[in-house]
């Protein structure tokens, strides 16, 4: 909307306030119509999913608010290797310091490009984050108590694919891609705090109303393509890979999980399972929701499905080289 | 959106973080340890969303000509949907639709000590567990508490273990048998049980790890507060 509004004109606000009251008064109907059993179970997975994201979405833009503010481009260019093709692989071990899953990475992801960080270090940052770090490390090695290499794996597979990724883009990427927006510094008219504070609130806004997409469209396909999919695939190797690699984008699991679910799949072949684990915290629905959001939808036709193919490879490689073709 | 209208939705949801998980109602989505960071994030938003507003009365801020934010897009009218599906329906935990739409998957490796003989009341996801490795052995007395769900034309009692939330749920069953299936029968699914019987364990690796129980003595139980194991 750009023309000017008179005072007396409906806004947001009014349509926010209507909306509620409307909910208010229609509040048993609503209940009735989500009475049926398979949308009780899509409503609680939805909520599941905002519930569980959610706390990690505030720290997350509490990171990125704190980057905005507080953390200079100058000194962001002392920490990081000059040549970006060094950055990248930096950007990815620093993954190891934000211990969230993928929600977390993308505003953070965001505020970095913002200050001045190489695009290609900062999406390697934004991939390596959900999967390179100690909580996912140990919630893995927990869920498969007789199979270590499954930790070296996992980390190996996710950081090639952050790496991959980020020279892949600073190959091929152009700047154009990514929307303006994310590249200019915060301002909030004020102090740093007030940056702070600014910066921090507009990205849980804009973030979380994605990730309440990302979290329905989940809900609704994991209802819908349930795990039955992996029934059968027991000795089909190379299929077991493509579905499990699927089901990662589709169920969007928390990376913090993800492996428990992983290892109740065992009828499954090890790698294919793996690759449910790399590719999941770098490719999902609602991680594409929030990316096409941030960095606009013309990055995210592009690097979506750049990074599912790269991740499903590394994910098949790095299995592979440490677990053998099983 | 306006400004203002995004700070009320960053306030409610912010709020209805802080509410549910201020009574047992969280727990039908995440784990028990995640209350407090529930709290500390409905902390946030809430400060945010005051800080926000105290600051535009103040005219401290600069937003654009129409008070509108562009930078922000349509997205965040999708904030106001969590918020009224936790007001108004706050839906129920998984039940019995969640159990029959899942095949029935293999219970985490426990490496537990050996249980003593004699009778033995078990979580459902170790009770299976226990049927697969052989510690739990055929013909023992066991109870179990769960709901009843059914599945494939069995009566089940089952109960969903989740590591982080609902999202990733997998379903545990034990499958009833004998005179007292009937009583289970009657009921209604995601009536909570608490049923003792003799277990078959050997069952469990014939029927996708779903272990045999014939069934002694079914009780109908309230709810537990947290309906999830780990």
């Amino acid at each position: 909307m750009t023309t000017t509004e008179r005072p007396a004109r409906l806004n947001s606000l009014h349509v926010f306030a209507g909306l509620l009251v409307v909910a208010l008064v229609l509040r048993s109907r609503i209940t009735e119509a989500l009475a049926a059993p398979v949308v009780r179970t899509v409503a609680t997975v939805f909520v599941a999913i905002c519930v569980q994201a959610l706390p990690f979405l505030a720290l997350g833009v509490l990171v990125s608010g704190a980057i905005a503010a507080f953390v200079s481009p100058a000194a962001l260019r002392r920490v990081l290797p000059r040549r970006p093709g060094a950055a990248v692989p930096v950007a990815g071990l620093a993954g190891l310091a934000l211990p969230g899953c993928e929600c977390a990475s993308v505003p953070v992801a965001r505020r970095l490009i913002g200050q001045g960080v190489p695009e290609a270090a900062a999406l390697a940052f934004l991939l390596a984050a959900p999967a390179v770090n100690p909580v996912v490390l140990v919630a893995t090695a927990v869920a498969f108590p007789g199979e270590p290499g499954m930790v070296l794996a996992r980390a190996a597979g996710s950081l090639a694919t952050a790496c991959v990724m980020g020279w892949l883009w600073q190959r091929a990427g152009r700047a154009e891609w990514i929307a303006a927006r994310v590249r200019s510094p915060a301002h909030a008219g004020g102090g740093r705090w007030a940056v702070f504070a600014e910066s921090a609130r507009h990205d849980l806004v804009s973030a979380g109303g994605l990730l309440v997409v990302g979290a329905l469209v989940a809900a609704v396909l994991s209802v819908l393509v349930p795990t039955s999919w992996t029934v059968g695939l027991a000795d089909r190797w190379l299929l077991a890979v493509l579905v499990m690699a699927v089901l990662a984008v589709v169920l969007a699991l928390c990376s913090e999980a993800d492996a428990f679910v992983a290892a109740s799949l065992s009828a499954l072949p090890l790698v294919p399972r793996l690759v449910f684990l790399v590719v999941g915290p770098a490719v999902d629905v609602k991680l594409v929701a929030l990316q096409a959001g941030t960095f606009g939808r013309g990055f995210a036709a592009r690097f979506a499905p750049a990074t599912f193919v790269v991740a499903v490879l590394c994910g098949v490689a790095a299995g592979v080289l440490t677990l053998g073709v099983r | 959106m306006r400004r203002e209208t995004q700070h009320a939705v960053l306030f409610l949801l912010g709020g209805a973080l802080v509410r549910i998980a201020a009574d047992e109602t969280f727990l039908r989505y995440v784990r028990p340890a995640q209350r407090w960071w529930l709290i500390g994030a409905g902390v946030v938003m809430i400060g945010l969303a005051v800080v926000a507003t105290v600051r535009d009365v103040r005219g401290r801020t600069v937003p654009g000509a129409d008070g509108h934010d562009h930078r922000t897009g349509p997205s965040p009218w999708l904030l106001v949907l969590p918020v009224l599906v936790v007001a108004l329906v706050a839906p129920p935990a998984l039940g019995a639709d969640a159990v029959a739409r899942q095949p029935t998957t293999a219970p985490a490796d426990l490496a537990a000590p050996a249980l003593p003989p004699g009778p033995a009341e078990l979580g459902i996801g170790e009770a299976v567990a226990r049927s697969i490795d052989g510690t739990l052995g055929d013909g023992r007395d066991l109870t179990v508490t769960g709901f009843l769900a059914h599945r494939d034309g069995d009566v089940v009692v089952a109960r969903l273990t989740i590591s982080c939330c609902a999202a990733d749920a997998r379903p545990h069953t034990v499958r009833l048998r004998g005179p007292g299936l009937q009583g289970a029968a009657a009921l209604p699914v995601d009536t909570w049980v608490r049923v003792r019987g003799t277990v078959v364990a050997q069952a469990a690796k014939d029927n996708r790890w779903s272990p045999d129980l014939e069934v002694a003595e079914l009780t109908v139980v309230a709810p537990p507060d947290d309906p999830y194991e780990l």
